[in-house]
C-alpha cells in the first residue's frame, strides 16, 4: 500500500515511519507548519528540520502551513493529506499518535472523508516502552522543547537516551509527567535514524527558557556522513 | 485460556487493535493466545475476544462463513467493533450505516457484569448491527449487545482505549 506518514520530525513520527516502512511503501512525508506555538494538533519546535529529515530519508515531503487556529488547523491538515493523495497516490496515512483521542479522532475523520486507510502503530503503547523502542530502533532524537513543571533548562538539547528515561521515570512517579510527552510536556527533534542516509548536525542553536517552558531551536544545521 | 482473534487484514493495524488488548491481559495476569481469524480452528478456549480493525477494513465481512463456529461455541465471546459486526453477521443481523468517530457518552440500560452507569467511550465505527430477536441491548444506544441465552457480547466502541475494566470484567466472567 502507498503510504503518507504524518511527520513532525519528532521521535514518535520517526518510530511510526520506521514501523510502517517494514510493511508498506512510503511515498511521502506530510508536515504541518503551524504558526501557533500553542497548537493542539501539531508539534512546533524545529518543524523546518523536516525538510532535512525528508532529504536524509530520501522521501518526498508535502509541507503545508497553518495559522494554527483550532478548527482551521484541521482544514489545513485535510488540505495537506488531500495534496499527498493527489500527488503521490497515497492510499493510507500513518500517524505517531500514542494516546490522544482528540488528535486521532480528527485524523480518522479526515481519512474517512478522503477514503484513506489510517494506521496508528504506536497507539496505547506504554510510554517507557515507547522510549526504549525508540532508542533500540536506532532513532537519535534530542529534546527540543519543555513545557511543564519541573522540566529544567538543562534538558533542552539533551539526547533521548537511557539517562533521560531514568529521569523521566522519576518525574512520572513524583509529578505525573508523561514520560513520552503525550500531554504536551516536551517535544523532540530527530537527528538520525537507520533510514537516514546522512545524519543531521545542528551548527547554530538558540535556547529560550523561562518558568519551566523553553525551546531548543536549531537555526542552522548540516548533513554529516554516517 | 483466552483466545484473542485478530480481524485485521493489514498487519500494521494489529499494533493498534490487537497489541493493546494483549498487553491489558498480560498486565492483569490472564493467560491468552492470539491468532488471526484465518488460523482459528480448534476452540479449546474458555473465552474469546474478537478485536476491532481499521475503519476502512471490511475484509472480515467477506469472510463471515469463517466464523460459523460461533453458533456452536459453548464459551464466552466479546466482540469489539468489527468483532461485534462478526457476531451480528453470524446471527443474521443486518448492518446500518452509522459513522461515529471519537468520544461519546454511553448509558447502560440494564444492570450487567461488564460495565454500568453513564460513561464516556471511544468510538471508531461506520456500521452498526440492527438487533434481531436473538440479542438484547445493554445500553440505550445499542453500543453493547448480548445474546439472550449465551454469554456472547458485542461492543461497538473500543474499551481498550477508555473503559479497560470492561475487558477485564469479561475476562473474569
Amino acid at each position: 500500500m502507498k503510504i503518507g506518514v504524518l511527520f513532525s520530525g519528532g521521535k514518535d513520527s520517526c518510530l511510526a515511519l520506521s514501523k510502517a516502512m517494514k510493511e508498506h511503501e512510503i511515498v511521502c512525508l506530510i508536515s504541518i507548519v503551524s504558526k501557533n506555538k500553542e497548537s493542539f494538533m501539531f508539534h512546533t519546535p524545529n518543524i523546518h528540520i523536516t525538510n532535512m529529515q525528508a532529504e536524509a530519508s530520501g522521501i518526498p515531503l508535502v509541507s503545508v502551513s497553518t495559522e494554527g487556529k483550532k478548527e482551521d488547523e484541521l482544514k489545513d491538515l485535510e488540505r495537506a493529506i488531500s495534496e499527498a493523495k493527489d500527488e503521490y497516490d497515497v492510499e493510507g496515512i500513518v500517524t505517531g499518535s500514542v494516546r490522544s483521542t482528540y488528535q486521532s479522532s480528527r485524523i480518522e475523520t479526515i481519512c474517512k472523508k478522503l477514503d484513506l486507510w489510517c494506521f496508528n502503530p504506536l497507539w496505547l503503547i506504554d510510554e517507557i516502552e515507547l522510549l526504549n523502542e525508540i532508542i533500540e530502533s536506532g532513532i537519535r532524537a534530542i529534546i527540543s522543547g519543555v513545557f511543564a513543571f519541573p522540566l529544567e533548562k538543562e534538558m533542552l538539547g539533551k539526547p533521548v537516551d537511557q539517562e533521560l528515561i531514568k529521569k523521566l521515570t522519576v518525574l512520572k512517579e513524583k509529578y505525573s509527567i508523561n514520560p513520552a510527552g503525550e500531554g504536551g510536556e516536551m517535544e523532540t527533534t530527530t537527528l538520525d535514524a537507520p533510514f537516514f542516509k546522512k545524519k543531521i548536525e545542528p551548527t547554530e542553536t538558540k535556547t529560550n527558557y523561562k518558568d519551566y517552558s523553553g525551546t531548543f531551536e536549531i537555526e542552522k544545521a548540516r548533513f554529516v556522513e554516517k | 485460556m483466552i483466545l484473542i482473534i485478530s480481524t485485521c487484514s493489514q498487519k500494521l493495524n494489529e499494533d493498534e487493535f490487537v497489541r493493546p488488548i494483549e498487553k491489558l491481559l498480560l498486565k492483569n495476569g490472564f493467560d491468552f493466545e492470539t491468532k488471526h481469524y484465518f488460523k482459528v480452528s480448534e476452540l479449546e478456549y474458555d473465552k474469546i475476544i474478537i478485536c476491532g480493525t481499521a475503519l476502512k477494513d471490511f475484509e472480515y465481512l467477506k469472510d463471515i462463513e469463517k466464523f460459523s463456529w460461533i453458533k456452536d461455541y459453548d464459551g464466552k465471546i466479546l466482540g469489539i467493533c468489527s468483532g461485534m459486526q462478526i457476531i451480528a453477521g453470524v446471527f443474521g443481523m443486518k448492518m446500518k450505516e452509522n459513522v461515529v468517530i471519537g468520544i461519546k457518552e454511553v448509558v447502560a440500560a440494564k444492570q450487567n457484569t461488564l460495565i454500568n452507569g453513564k460513561f464516556k467511550a471511544y468510538f471508531l465505527i461506520s456500521k452498526q448491527p440492527v438487533l434481531n430477536n436473538d440479542f438484547i441491548s445493554l445500553t440505550k444506544d445499542d453500543s453493547i449487545i448480548k445474546h439472550k441465552s449465551k454469554e456472547f457480547y458485542g461492543c461497538s466502541f473500543h474499551p481498550e482505549v477508555i473503559n479497560q475494566e470492561l475487558i477485564v470484567n469479561f475476562c473474569k466472567l
